[in-house]
């Protein structure tokens, strides 16, 4: 009945502007149509609580924070030493099916998928455009691919996703995404910028 | 350093007091043991340990050695793996 | 004969073929470009450049690169006018305009240089004696007079358009300084493959390899190894970029200035990058400063650094004199001399030692350089530019004191001097971690105390001033650094090609002589530092008054405390105080090196953290409805909140008044999203809310929510907020906005170091829910119009109760609870759906005449209901302070039960929450008023004061809350509320903290 209406929608008209260079170095969307489920065990149940997972998804669960594991179009983030996001396409059943699932005493399954703005940014300076903000050493071979970190961006907690070599996925506070997008733009005027219409996969 | 995390900038942690105090029991009623465990802290020279959390991150509560005099920092632990208990008092 | 500066026609490392026009001091003038402001100027025949601090002496460049003291310009205009700026390390770009400092009218015509008649008043220690003694009144009247005549260049008013940004970079192996010790610590950390990062200050690389001629072997040498180093991917290399501070854990702030490529802000190019660099490792190649040696008239312009000269002839082709008199205590000096003999110049040395090496003496000869051994400068004579210079024997002692007479000397024409006292390591980097510099007597010079682990120097930092040296203990440093990187690299790969260079051999064997102090008239003014004007004399006068230690002098001379922090005279100075004590100068030790090692912008070190940006902003998942529909909006911390909307007036004072009667009479919803929401679940969950609130939460039913306080250990209420149970293990906590962030470190802090038993998560759900309330008498009845099919009658949803349905979908939650003291429901969806959801009610409601209503009576009508808020709650008030001591429970420990029962929180005097009601129909009460009893003066802190206030339709009068001293003892009193800002008193009565329906009938409906 309702539609889902994004943080940074009002921002969210394509455009770009180019660089010092000439050039539009970044391309920058939101990705929207995806929900996020936390499931974190308590201090007792996460042996319990990572067989249960096992038996939902028939694959290993990562073992370090910060490793991710991707199955198709879910993708399960291992964000602390018994705790998980999960990142489905919406309108999947998986997050009713957790609920049924975990046994509420065994593990604490929140619904976060309106809590976060999911930017994308991508192109030869998105790692230089993310140093400005991020203090996180993005060079390839210590952030991997594949991998992603919770951390701080504009004063405000993101997870950000490293979802190719130089393309990252950043997950902001929804009452903080407008600015941290504004943020991200004003930072991205050296570089030359574009900005993608918002979609499942804006950047694909 | 986080132990969940890595090593992270200074700015994602905060400071969240002396780790070396074990907190009195819930049961304790005894007004001069809550005084001096809220009240009293020595400041030592050297090798200190403190609790840190990591906010902009795992928000996991830490225990970090830190030499006052240097700044230098130590090894740090999960607090819940970490914490200085009453004695006596079933963890 | 000419004389002075002037540009030789070939040679140097500027490009002839690319001019570049720019202006001094509205002069137009045209250099090369890889010019300096300084070498421009030169080269144009610009000798006097400034006015000195004090005295308004004429003042030219003593250095050509970031130590210099003297010449200093005002560069560009409006708002990009920034003062203090070397010219010495500034490049000139077309258009650039820069002015000279400190000079009125102009620095050829100086009014104030009349200071040199005054000059005693302004000796050292003159602002602390006219400050603290006797004269202090005679400050008032010297005081428009000194500030005028001190002082250097002016700031600008102007909002600086230029931008700024700063990053975070991290590597393996940093390398400080691009001399031949730093570049090949770069290339051999390079080859084992370690990332490197090379800094450089200089927009050329190379350091004292720029000295040398610019066709030589040195020249070749210095190009390849820059290919190579460019050559690999692995190694970064920054230009222009200044290392200003070592900070903990090997982290170094690097500020990299391209003014020199004229950057345009609308494009988002920078002017200045500030990066924040964590290293693995780092090499210090940090070179050393050429010392100027002390005699009388040592400041004229046209006395000059020997090696700053041959900078000057060698890197821009600009000859500072024809006729130079070199004064030196060590061999570094010949080579200046040698370099203008050969282009013609006239050059006499002055050696203070008396013995040299055969192979200085040979070279003389064979350049007709005549050569005074044992001998000194002892006065200079010319006031814009020098004329002569008295030259006698040098004395014998290490240091003459200031009494010493010169000998009867002869007068030697010239139109340049140039100083050599020996070379100072750059230890300021080093030092940072508080390793202390050492003082090594071979040298005459401080070197590194030590390294820190990771850390490593190399070259004429620590003292090994032979270019051979430089090369082999950068080829050292950058394998070691490599290696505690984990890079480690065969020692067959180490070879670097060393440059035939004929003076890299006589370098090895650098000598001097340890006087830097030499003879002459007792009044004649001998300068130690130039920037900030201190003699020889304050010294001694600093001597005789006990300021003797180094930090002490310091502080009492000003001496090192300029915009150059003393680079050229701090060493100097610290000899002259140990000959004065009659120590060794190692007892005098060093001043404590703090960063940043050369000034940097404030814009820099705020980069983009301006305007909009200076701090992120949070928004509510209505904000755009409200900015589209008439609300007026209000920050609130980080929060921008509605705070009352155009519908219901034209002002906030108008309009909050109109929301407020529409919720009482009728209906109206506002945004809450801002409350702070946490998700608690778990077998444990009832338990762990149990302990933190002082109510009873064991015992609270599913779909029920209850009202809750929570203390801090202290006993000091910590924040209120209402829980709701939704199922058996979960809960829906909400905070109030401001304390979200406290309560929810809190609460992990107390599961994860104290009560780890418990089986409970906590995750904050603030950004995931919006969140609106709908209140007033038909807030029932708009909910019956918005969720057709659903049951909200009192007997399913009665007063704190809660009920989760589905809408279409659509999840929301239903709390029946109220903050106006009206019929009231706070509603929660999913924050997607939160503008769909709040123009839902709207629309279906509006039969109702539904409205929004703002933070202002949203804030209001709880004052009238009496329910305290953040502006009550202070962190420093108890439960009983707040009327609230009966919620605490007697039948379980809670946070702060033990210390709550204090004595000096249970004193009958403390200020307490009270009820205020105004007894001038006419006047009004202010939030902020202190509170005083009726017949009291009104004076002091009185015994309280009013924390918020509201107009209330229902009374017809303006009524307050706040804190009073002993609170309700004193109901039924008359005070007087003062407001002393705009002057007013205002009679009024405490009451009790209810205005409006005491018994909640309202609420229950």
């Amino acid at each position: 009945m309702f539609d889902r209406k994004s943080a940074i929608v009002g921002a969210m008209s394509p455009h770009g502007c180019n660089g010092a260079d000439g050039h539009r170095r970044v391309r920058i969307g939101e990705a929207i149509g995806w929900d996020l489920v936390q499931i974190a065990a308590f201090a007792a149940t996460s042996l319990e609580l990572e067989s249960t997972l096992r038996s939902i998804f028939r694959l290993d669960l990562p073992t370090n924070t910060g490793e991710v594991l991707n199955a198709g179009d879910l993708r399960l983030l291992k964000t602390g030493s018994e705790q998980y996001w999960i990142v489905i396409p919406d309108g999947d059943d998986l997050l009713r099916d957790l609920v049924v699932s975990v046994r509420p005493d065994v593990g604490a399954v929140t619904s976060l998928s309106h809590s976060r703005t999911r930017i994308v940014v991508e192109g030869s300076a998105a790692r230089d455009l993310l140093a400005k903000g991020i203090a996180l050493d993005l060079h390839t071979d210590v952030f991997v691919p594949g991998r992603f970190a919770q951390t701080g961006l504009h004063h405000t907690p993101v997870v950000i996703y490293r979802s190719g070599p130089s393309r990252y996925e950043l997950f902001a506070m929804r009452t903080f995404a407008l600015s941290v997008w504004e943020w991200l733009i004003d930072a991205s005027l050296p570089f030359g910028y574009e900005i993608v219409a918002v979609g499942r996969d804006p950047l694909a | 350093m986080c132990p969940i995390c890595g090593e992270r900038d200074y700015t994602e942690f905060r400071y969240g007091g002396d780790a070396t105090k074990p907190r009195p029991s819930r049961e304790t009623a005894d007004p001069k043991v809550w005084h001096d465990y809220v009240f009293l802290f020595d400041n030592p020279k050297g090798l200190h340990r403190e609790y840190w959390q990591h906010v902009l991150g795992c928000r996991q509560w830490l225990v970090l050695e830190r030499n006052t005099a240097t700044n230098e920092p130590g090894e740090s632990r999960l607090a819940r793996m970490d914490v200085v208990t009453c004695e006596g008092e079933p963890k | 004969m000419t004389r002075g500066p002037s540009r030789v026609s070939t040679g140097g490392r500027v490009d002839r073929s690319r001019p570049v026009e720019f202006s001094l001091d509205g002069r137009s003038m045209r250099g090369f470009h890889g010019d300096t402001l300084a070498s421009a100027s030169l080269a144009n025949g610009v000798t006097l450049i400034g006015r000195s601090f004090k005295y308004h002496r004429p003042r030219g460049f003593l250095s050509a690169g970031s130590e210099e003291p003297n010449g200093l310009f005002t560069l560009g205009e409006g708002g990009r006018r920034e003062p203090n700026i070397p010219g010495t390390t500034t490049y000139i770009a077309e258009g650039l305009s820069a002015r000279c400092q400190n000079g009125w009218p102009s620095v050829g015509l100086d009014f104030m240089s009349v200071n040199s008649c005054v000059a005693p008043l302004l000796a050292a220690g003159f602002y602390y004696k006219t400050f603290m003694g006797p004269t202090r009144g005679a400050w008032m009247f010297y005081e428009p007079f000194i500030r005028r005549a001190a002082g250097l260049g002016r700031g600008s008013y102007e909002r600086d358009p230029d931008r700024y940004e700063t990053r975070y970079a991290f590597t393996d192996v940093l390398v400080i300084g691009a001399g031949p010790a730093g570049l090949t610590a770069a290339l051999t950390a390079g080859r084992a493959g370690a990332r490197v990062i090379l800094v450089e200050q200089d927009l050329l690389l190379g350091g004292s390899l720029l000295l040398e001629e610019a066709t030589g072997p040195a020249e070749a040498w210095r190009q390849h190894i820059e290919m190579e180093i460019k050559s690999l991917p692995n190694v970064e290399i920054m230009r222009r970029t200044t290392a200003q501070g070592l900070y903990d854990d090997g982290t170094v702030v690097l500020v990299e200035r391209r003014e020199h490529l004229r950057p345009d802000p609308t494009k988002g190019e920078a002017r200045q990058i500030v990066t924040t660099l964590r290293t693995r490792a780092i090499v210090f190649a940090t070179g050393a400063i050429e010392r100027p040696l002390v005699f009388a008239n040592n400041d004229r312009p046209g006395v000059m650094l020997a090696s700053a000269v041959r900078s000057y002839l060698n890197r821009f082709a600009v000859a500072c004199g024809q006729r130079m008199v070199i004064v030196t205590n060590n061999d570094s000096a010949y080579s200046t001399g040698f370099d203008l003999a050969r282009v013609g110049a006239t050059v006499i040395i002055a050696d203070l030692r008396r013995e040299i090496d055969q192979s200085l003496t040979a070279r003389t000869e064979a350049l007709r350089i005549e050569l005074v051994l044992g001998s000194a400068i002892v006065d200079v004579l010319g006031r814009k530019s020098v004329k002569s210079v008295i030259i006698a024997e040098a004395p014998r002692l290490s240091n003459a004191s200031e009494h010493t007479r010169p000998a009867k000397g002869r007068k030697v024409d010239c139109d340049l001097v140039c100083m050599a006292g020996g070379w100072s390591p750059v230890v300021h980097l080093t030092s940072h971690g508080g390793i202390k510099p050492r003082y090594r007597e071979d040298i005459a010079a401080f070197v590194p105390g030590g390294y820190a682990r990771g850390q490593f120097g190399a070259g004429a930092l620590g003292g090994s001033f032979g270019l051979g040296a430089a090369i082999r203990e950068g080829i050292e440093a950058g394998r070691s650094a490599a290696a505690s990187c984990g890079r480690n690299m065969p020692p067959n790969q180490l070879s670097v090609l060393a440059p035939n260079i004929e003076d890299a051999v006589a370098q090895e064997r650098y000598r001097i002589e340890p006087i830097w102090h030499l003879p002459h008239r007792r009044r004649a003014k001998a300068f130690v530092d130039f920037q900030n004007d201190v003699t020889v004399k304050d010294l001694t006068i600093a001597h005789q008054e006990g300021y003797t230690s180094v930090e002490h002098l310091k502080r009492y001379t000003t001496l090192g405390m300029g915009t150059d922090q003393g680079k050229t005279s701090n060493i100097n100075a610290f000899a002259i105080m140990a000959s004065l004590r009659d120590v060794e100068i190692p007892a005098t030790a060093t001043t404590t090196f703090r960063p940043p090692f050369t000034p940097i912008a404030i814009g820099a070190l705020a980069g983009r953290t301006l305007g909009r940006h200076f701090r992120p902003t949070r928004r509510s998942p209505l904000h755009d409805w409200h900015l589209n529909h008439g609300g007026e909006m209000i920050e609130a911390g980080l929060w921008m909140r509605a705070w009352w909307y155009r519908w219901a007036g034209s002002d906030v004072g108008s309009a909050y008044i109109e929301e407020m009667r529409l919720v009482r009479n009728s209906v109206g919803i506002s945004d809450i999203s801002t409350l702070g929401k946490i998700d608690v679940q778990g077998p444990d969950a009832a338990e762990l809310l149990n302990r933190i609130y002082v109510n009873g939460f064991a015992k609270l039913l599913v779909s029920k929510a209850r009202y809750g306080v929570m203390l801090t250990d202290d006993g000091a209420v910590l924040d209120d907020g209402t829980t709701t149970r939704l199922s058996e293990f979960r809960y829906f906590m909400t905070t109030t906005t401001a304390q979200t962030g406290e309560v929810m470190s809190w609460l992990e802090f107390l599961l994860q170091t104290a009560w780890m038993d418990l089986q409970v998560h906590v995750t904050s759900v603030t950004d995931e829910w919006a969140g609106m309330v709908i209140s007033g008498p038909k807030a029932r009845a708009a909910l019956e119009l918005a969720l057709p099919g659903h049951d909200v009658s009192n007997a399913t949803l009665p007063y704190m109760g809660c009920l989760e349905i589905d809408l279409d979908g659509v999840p929301l939650r239903l709390i029946r609870l109220s903050f106006s003291g009206e019929l009231a429901y706070e509603v929660y969806t999913p924050a997607d759906f939160g503008v769909r959801l709040w123009e839902h009610f709207l629309t279906r409601a509006a039969p109702l005449g539904i409205r929004p209503y703002g933070l202002e009576a949203l804030a209001s009508l709880r004052v009238e209901k009496g329910h305290v808020a953040g502006l009550e709650l202070d962190h420093r008030n108890t439960l009983d302070d707040l009327g609230l001591g009966k919620m605490a429970s007697k039948e379980k420990p809670f946070v702060g039960c033990e210390l709550r029962k204090r004595p000096s929180l249970q004193s009958s005097d403390r200020w307490s929450l009270v009820g205020i009601e105004c007894l001038e129909s006419e006047k009004r009460l202010r939030g902020g008023s202190i509170l005083f009893a009726a017949a009291e003066s009104i004076e002091g802190h009185g015994r309280g004061y009013i924390t918020s206030v509201t107009w209330s339709n229902e009374l017809e009068k303006f009524v307050a809350l706040g804190l009073y001293q002993g609170g309700l003892i004193h109901e039924g009193e008359q005070i007087v509320c003062a407001y002393p800002l705009k002057g007013e008193q205002v009679k009024a009565r405490i009451v009790a903290p209810m205005f409006l329906d005491p018994t909640g009938e309202r609420l229950r409906v």
